[in-house]
């Protein structure tokens, strides 16, 4: 009887040791939740450029574009064309402002065409989504 | 009272372990799948039809871009590094249009590092153009 409780008290003791862990993992849990900001798989093909400017992104429409030519919209390949008919198929104008995020390395032959593409969509200003020089901050 | 303190015995008999587990996957899976990068963004103008013809021609100054950061301007080769030297010296108008006339191969990054100097410098108007055009 005596030993039994021993070990109740052992185990009970080695649980209360663990509260600290538990109670630094949660709040480290709940600060990636809160800070972290989750991004989608394809956008780990797309290495924006890097830049010295400032400005945030705003809030736009958001194409992605990787650096194989491949352009990506809510999670899809797709073109531009299909692009707009879908924008337009929900009801919503083609903006006139795009937010293109696309690998740096992807060539002119390729970006311009697509300048091109949007300039006959109507769209008269493209924000290139960079991260900045020093770093990821 | 007696009840109550036999229930909290009971609650205390259940093992933390499982739970300290389940914490720490979510951690590392939070840890891994989270990004802390904050995007920048360098806007520019598409180029309408007029200006990709002849109009502005004369406000504005067009650079040919080549790998490896070459430039042509105004008849000179320049290295990216020499541009701002030279926009320095120019002293243009900061209302002057710049065309970026890029050769097909020319990666994204080079004409971005060219917008850079040229926002540094105050010329804001900047369009993207194929070498050709």
């Amino acid at each position: 009887m005596f030993s039994l409780g021993s070990e109740h008290d052992k185990k009970k003791q080695s649980d209360d040791n663990m509260l600290p862990v538990i109670n630094m993992t949660f709040l480290l849990l709940l600060f990636f939740i809160v800070v972290g900001n989750f991004s989608e798989t394809y956008m780990k093909d797309v290495a924006p450029p890097e830049s010295s400017s400032e400005v945030l992104t705003q809030q736009a429409e958001e194409l992605a574009l990787t650096a194989d030519g491949k352009l990506w919209w809510r999670g899809e390949t797709t073109t531009l064309s299909n692009w707009a008919s879908q924008m337009q198929a929900e009801g919503q104008p083609v903006p006139v402002r795009v937010s293109l995020r696309a690998d740096g390395q992807t060539p002119a032959s390729t970006i311009i065409p697509l300048i091109d593409e949007l300039r006959l969509l109507k769209v008269t200003r493209v924000a290139l989504v960079t991260v900045n020089k020093s770093g990821t901050l | 009272m007696h009840l109550q303190s036999h229930h909290r015995k009971a609650l205390r008999r259940i093992s933390l372990t499982p739970l300290a587990d389940l914490v720490f996957i979510l951690l590392v899976f939070f840890i891994l799948e989270t990004s802390f990068a904050q995007f920048r963004e360098v806007a520019f103008k598409v180029p309408d039809e007029l200006a990709k013809s002849s109009h502005a021609e004369s406000k504005s100054l067009s650079i040919q871009v080549f790998p490896g950061g070459k430039l042509w301007i105004d008849g000179q080769s320049m290295a990216l590094a020499e541009l701002t030297p030279w926009l320095v010296r120019e002293q243009l108008n900061t209302e002057t249009a710049v065309i970026l006339k890029a050769e097909d191969s020319v990666p994204l990054q080079t004409l971005v590092e060219a917008m850079d100097l040229l926002r540094a410098q105050s010329l804001p108007r900047v369009q993207i153009q194929a070498l050709g055009d």
